[in-house]
């Protein structure tokens, strides 16, 4: 299989989130924009990036059995670094979604591509690999959070300036005067909304749903 | 099993220098915001603030008028970070600066997510035991408890000296 084809399997037949349903936690929790989703999805780039060059970087001097202790506390350290430039450069969204920020130690999604797949490849090879990863998660965000924000406050990158300093505070669209379905933007319309995606990952992935 | 335990130890100390300066580097601009945070809710507390409130004091103000103090609560998860404003007669009025109570739960204390806090604005002694969360968590509401009846205490003993 080609590199490209590799890149394009990740990015949606294999899309971490939709298709392999990892780390959905956040997907569910912090999707309820789109500013939300753009930021944890640069978080969880930055993380899944440099824990994936660490893990290809030490993946001869780690003996097999520590292997997973060391990942561990590496993303938990990018997690904590994430958490502190947040707090220091965009207080306002860090204010949003620190919890979820904290927690990326947990996702599987980071865990098992450093484990299982950086941890074993080139440091290019994991670095690519990193990036269309992540790059397949952060597309299942965005699509996600603009869906619920479309559905739920009938609106598309309101609180942008959170994220891009004031001069975006003007950027909001506004479509229709609220949103068609408002139960999207709380935890069952994530549910709903998120399982709807799911579904359509899976038809592109060629499974039977 | 050397090699472990030193791969292990190397590991350990590249992430905690890499943390420690991190931290450094951000704690100014942090705390900064963190100032901000508690005047822009302050505000929201109490306007126009008098000159004497100092956010980064415990307690800054004056008994007879108002006094502003910063408290510490124990939640579900963590600390609870709060202001209170406290006046003579009036009782204590409180907003969250920071949490980290579970989304959807115990974030009904934050007043920027809904008006549960601010119902319980001008809170007396009498009042603490009839604050309630019926349906929602009950250790996120006993921090509330607890930060209202030591907001009364710490400004009954700080006006007492």
């Amino acid at each position: 299989m080609s590199a490209d084809t590799t890149s394009r399997s990740a990015l949606w037949q294999r899309n971490p989130a939709w298709v392999q349903l990892l780390g959905l936690c956040p997907l569910l929790a912090v999707t309820c924009n789109l500013t939300y989703a753009l930021g944890l999805a640069v978080v969880i780039f930055g993380v899944t990036f440099a824990s994936s060059l660490s893990a290809s970087l030490l993946r001869h001097c780690l003996p097999r059995s520590i292997r997973l202790p060391c990942f561990v506390l590496i993303i938990a350290t990018l997690g904590t670094i994430a958490t502190l430039l947040l707090e220091a450069y965009a207080y306002e969204l860090f204010a949003s979604m620190a919890l979820f920020v904290q927690i990326i130690v947990t996702n599987c999604m980071i865990l098992g591509h450093a484990e299982s797949n950086a941890s074993t490849r080139s440091v290019g090879r994991a670095a690519r690999d990193a990036i269309v990863t992540s790059l397949g998660f952060a597309l299942a965000l965005l699509l996600m959070g603009a869906v619920r924000e479309i559905l739920g406050s009938g609106t598309l990158l309101a609180d942008a300036q959170l994220l891009f300093g004031s001069r975006a505070a003007t950027w909001t669209v506004h479509i229709g005067e609220s949103g068609v379905a408002p139960l999207a933007r709380y935890a069952p319309g994530a549910f709903i909304v998120g399982g709807l995606l799911v579904a359509l990952g899976q038809v592109a992935a060629g499974k039977r749903v | 099993m050397f090699k472990s335990a030193l791969a292990f130890l190397f590991i350990s100390v590249g992430c905690g220098l890499l943390l420690v300066f991190t931290a450094d580097l951000t704690a100014p601009r942090i705390e900064q915001n963190r100032l901000a945070a508690r005047l822009d809710i302050a505000r929201t507390l109490l306007a126009p603030l008098p000159a004497e409130v100092n956010l980064a004091l415990p307690i800054s103000g004056t008994c007879d008028a108002v006094l502003l103090l910063n408290m510490v609560s124990p939640g579900y998860a963590g600390d609870i970070q709060l202001l209170a404003r406290w006046q003579p007669a009036a009782g204590v009025a409180m907003r969250v600066v920071a949490h980290s109570e579970t989304p959807g739960i115990g974030d009904f204390i934050d007043h920027t997510r809904g008006p549960w806090l601010a119902g319980w604005d001008d809170t007396l002694e009498g009042d603490i035991p009839t604050i309630d969360g019926i349906g929602r968590a009950t250790i996120t509401t006993n921090a509330i408890k607890y930060a209202f009846s030591q907001a009364l205490h710490r400004a009954e003993v700080h006006c007492e000296r």
